[in-house]
């Protein structure tokens, strides 16, 4: 199955170790891109060109000091940093693209990121750019709207935890079931930064598959298991244990509020925490490996998309304007994703993982492929 | 040990191949055109080939169950098993006079490939010794290898049984590809009545000569396998066991550990490069530790970023999996990539099949794993659906000799 490539890559291969810079000068040639090419020396910074006409221009940058570089841009001011490419270790090389204007701008390279290091001018003559740091308002206005969104699902997943809580702890299973997959979708919402929280996810989110030997299983999904308990050889929590078990859940859920409120965002965390929430439907979700004893999988995969959505809406105006076609992408992605999921969906309950066929299983793995792979360039757009 | 031939490669390029046994190596990649390959190995010796032979492009894992015979039968089909695939290795299996009312005894498919580098490797699983009941089938109790016994079960770990386990594997290398599925489908052939195909693997590499300065890259595009043990004092200690703690028939021999790695490439593809590096510990194109330097550049695990942290994560594959962890002991890596259809979600199933050669599995392998499994940021990405190890028997040592004797000697 490689017959055919396997000429070209070898002649890449031997390319690549008798000349290594060479061949990646080859392969931007190709794009025709606006490229300059930035050496990052023991003593300068020093461009293949001081003057490129704007537009979106790609830093080739190199380091070949002995130690750890890094690369500012400064705008004429000499004091607003336009981009930055950080912990560049030696004979590293690393591609940074920007958006530039017209203008003067600065490049400064700092070899063991010290002091004041290297700079050399650059000039940005008129081209094809809008205003470099045009969308920056817009960009910060949608990043507070996230902040508030996120703080609103951990407000509301804290209130329906406890309701949860008291329903499971004081026996009342079948409400405790009604409420489990509603209760769980404020979490799904904001999963990836719940998830950026590493001792709290898995206190509250382990499910049994990855758990290692020796490690205490708590949080969702032991009460799920709990809750929709196996048919044989499982032994049912006792009362103080689902005691123990709830509170537990209501107390790292309290500590996830407190933490998401001074929680700030940039728009490429959000935009890869989009990308993230389709990755977590993708894995887990479509599989139903997610809820492996409710069988809710399909109330994880609505709220995922909704959590990917709202930052899509919020990035809209940008993307709209930088990238027409990918928000069209984007928009019926959406459209597609959720027609599926309306199918399977009478007022606020979805059909069970196990009732789905494998042709509608399938049919949703597509649709999913379908918006994650747009999604995924969302990043490159927003910060580009 | 081996025999010694020029090797033709791409496009009319030739290279003297120098093969020399275990410490050998050769210039240039495979090639599967229709140019005979002309690269023999010989299964005779002290080592088995397929180990430190340097690892070809084209990849056939057998796993075979054996059936309910006795002692002798097996022994019989170690004998048949060991003249076929010499054959195979020469190129010469159709080298035998046929009767025009009987089918031929070469399947013919694989005619003009010569020895395509074709290297065939026996192995024995646990349960060669002691079955599921424990029953010793064959009398070889006692000479049970000292750490021959299935993986401990992991976090994480998605195994499927029809994918994992033995009584007995055959690893088949080689720079063709059908040449490569030529030499399974007959050695599978031969064994009918004496043992039956228990689960395969087809792997490929490709790209990358099969040199000692380069390694191949995996599905998500980087460099693995890059601190494979190089030289000939690293080998001795890490890979081939010697002296008289394990059976005699152990000698020069080693042990196989084999992981089948489902890479969930849908969600790796977009993921930003930014991340993929600092999962593996390296920049994707060089394969340069992030530390800098180049491929071969020993990680700098002290060199730290602007706020402090180590340029290469603490979670990353090339930390967690770095030899400096594990007092210097080092697994010598040999593994394929793998595409085998859709998966239930209708997704390419595709991945790694991990081969890794150590004289100790408790202490080269299984605390690598074991790390792994814990705190390796890829972890995200892969699952591992296969498992299984394999005791390898030193070589036979000439045509009077077969795979495995020395199981039989007492």
């Amino acid at each position: 199955m490689l017959n055919t490539s396997k000429r070209l890559t070898l002649s890449i291969v031997i390319s690549l170790s008798s000349a290594l810079l060479l061949s990646s000068c080859a392969k931007r040639a190709e794009g025709g891109a606006n490229v300059i090419e930035l050496e990052s020396s023991a003593n300068a910074c020093k461009a293949s060109t001081q003057s490129i006409s704007a537009g979106s221009v790609t830093f080739s940058i190199i380091n070949t000091s002995d130690k750890v570089t890094e690369v500012y841009l400064f705008a004429s001011d000499k004091k607003s940093i336009v981009s930055e490419a950080e912990n560049i270790g030696p004979s590293i090389s690393r591609d940074l693209v920007v958006e530039l204007s017209e203008g003067a701008y600065y490049i400064q390279c700092i070899p063991g990121m010290k002091g004041d290091g290297f700079t050399t001018n650059l000039e940005v003559t008129p081209g094809s750019a809008t205003t470099t740091g045009a969308h920056q308002e817009e960009l910060d206005n949608a990043a507070a709207a996230y902040k508030e969104f996120v703080i609103n699902q951990a407000i509301l997943l804290l209130e329906e935890t406890k309701k949860f809580a008291t329903l499971y702890s004081s026996g009342k299973e079948a409400a405790a079931r009604e409420l489990y997959p509603r209760a769980r979708m404020y979490w799904e919402r904001i999963e990836p930064v719940a998830e950026s929280f590493g001792d709290l996810d898995p206190i509250l989110d382990l499910r049994e598959a990855d758990l290692e030997e020796g490690q205490t299983w708590t949080g969702w999904h032991l009460i799920e298991k709990d809750l929709w308990a196996p048919a044989s050889g499982y032994q049912a929590l006792t009362k103080n244990e689902r005691t123990a078990a709830s509170n537990m859940l209501v107390e790292k859920t309290s500590e996830l509020l407190t933490r998401v409120k001074s929680l700030e965002y940039k728009p490429f965390q959000m935009s890869n925490g989009a990308k993230e929430l389709l990755d977590e439907v993708a894995t887990g979700k479509v599989t139903g490996e997610e809820e492996i004893w409710s069988g809710t999988d399909l109330y994880d995969f609505q709220a995922n998309i909704e959590g990917a959505e709202k930052v899509y809406e919020l990035l809209r105006s940008v993307v709209a304007k930088k990238d027409p076609a990918l928000s069209k992408k984007l928009e019926r992605g959406f459209a597609n994703v959720y027609s599926l999921l309306d199918a399977q969906r009478s007022g606020t309950s979805f059909t069970h993982y196990s009732q789905l066929s494998q042709k509608e299983i399938l049919e949703m793995a597509a649709a999913v492929d379908a918006l994650a792979e747009p999604l995924s360039h969302l990043t490159s757009v927003v910060v580009g | 040990m081996t025999e010694v031939s020029r090797r033709v490669f791409l496009g009319g390029l030739t290279a003297a191949g120098s093969v020399a046994g275990s410490s050998g190596f050769l210039l240039g990649a495979g090639s599967d055109s229709a140019q005979a390959i002309q690269t023999r190995y010989s299964i005779y010796g002290e080592k088995q080939v397929g180990i430190t032979t340097p690892a070809q492009n084209h990849l056939y894992l057998l796993a075979f169950d054996l059936a309910n015979i006795t002692r002798s039968e097996l022994k019989d089909l170690l004998k048949r098993w060991t003249i076929m695939a010499s054959a195979l290795m020469a190129g010469t299996l159709n080298d035998v006079p046929q009767n025009y009312e009987a089918p031929p005894r070469d399947t013919g498919e694989a005619l003009l490939a010569g020895g395509s580098a074709l290297t065939i490797t026996f192995g024995f699983g646990p349960s060669l010794f002691s079955d599921s009941q424990g029953d010793d089938r064959f009398g070889f109790a006692s000479l049970t290898p000292l750490e021959l016994r299935q993986l401990p079960q992991l976090a994480r770990d998605a195994i499927r049984d029809e994918e994992s386990f033995g009584d007995i594997c055959i690893q088949i290398c080689g720079d063709n590809s059908i040449a490569v599925f030529h030499a399974g489908r007959n050695l599978i052939r031969e064994a009918f009545g004496s043992a039956t195909l228990r689960c395969s693997h087809s792997g490929f590499n490709g790209a990358v000569p099969a040199s000692k300065a380069l390694t191949a890259r995996n599905l998500f595009g980087f460099k693995d396998g890059t601190a494979n043990p190089m030289v000939d004092k690293d080998l001795e200690d890490n890979i081939w066991i010697s002296g008289s703690v394990e059976p005699a028939f152990m000698n020069g021999g080693s042990y196989l550990a084999v992981r089948k790695i489902k890479m969930h490439l849908d969600t790796w593809d977009r993921s930003p490069l930014r991340e993929q590096e600092a999962i593996f510990g390296r920049s994707r194109d060089a394969g340069a530790p992030l530390s800098g330097g180049h491929e071969h550049s020993a990680p700098d695990f002290a060199m730290a970023s602007k706020d402090g942290t180590p340029l290469i994560p603490k979670d990353s594959h090339l930390a967690i999996a770095h030899s400096s962890r594990y007092g210097g002991k080092k697994m010598l890596r040999r593994g394929y990539s793998y595409e085998n259809g859709l998966d239930k979600v209708g997704n390419i199933e595709a991945g790694l099949i991990f081969i890794a050669y150590v004289n100790s599995l408790k202490e080269n392998f299984i605390p690598v794993l074991e790390a792994l499994a814990k705190s390796d940021a890829l972890n995200e990405y892969i699952s591992h659906v296969g498992t299984a190890v394999f005791a390898i028997p030193q070589a036979p040592s000439d045509e009077n000799d077969f795979i495995g004797s020395g199981l039989f000697e007492s």
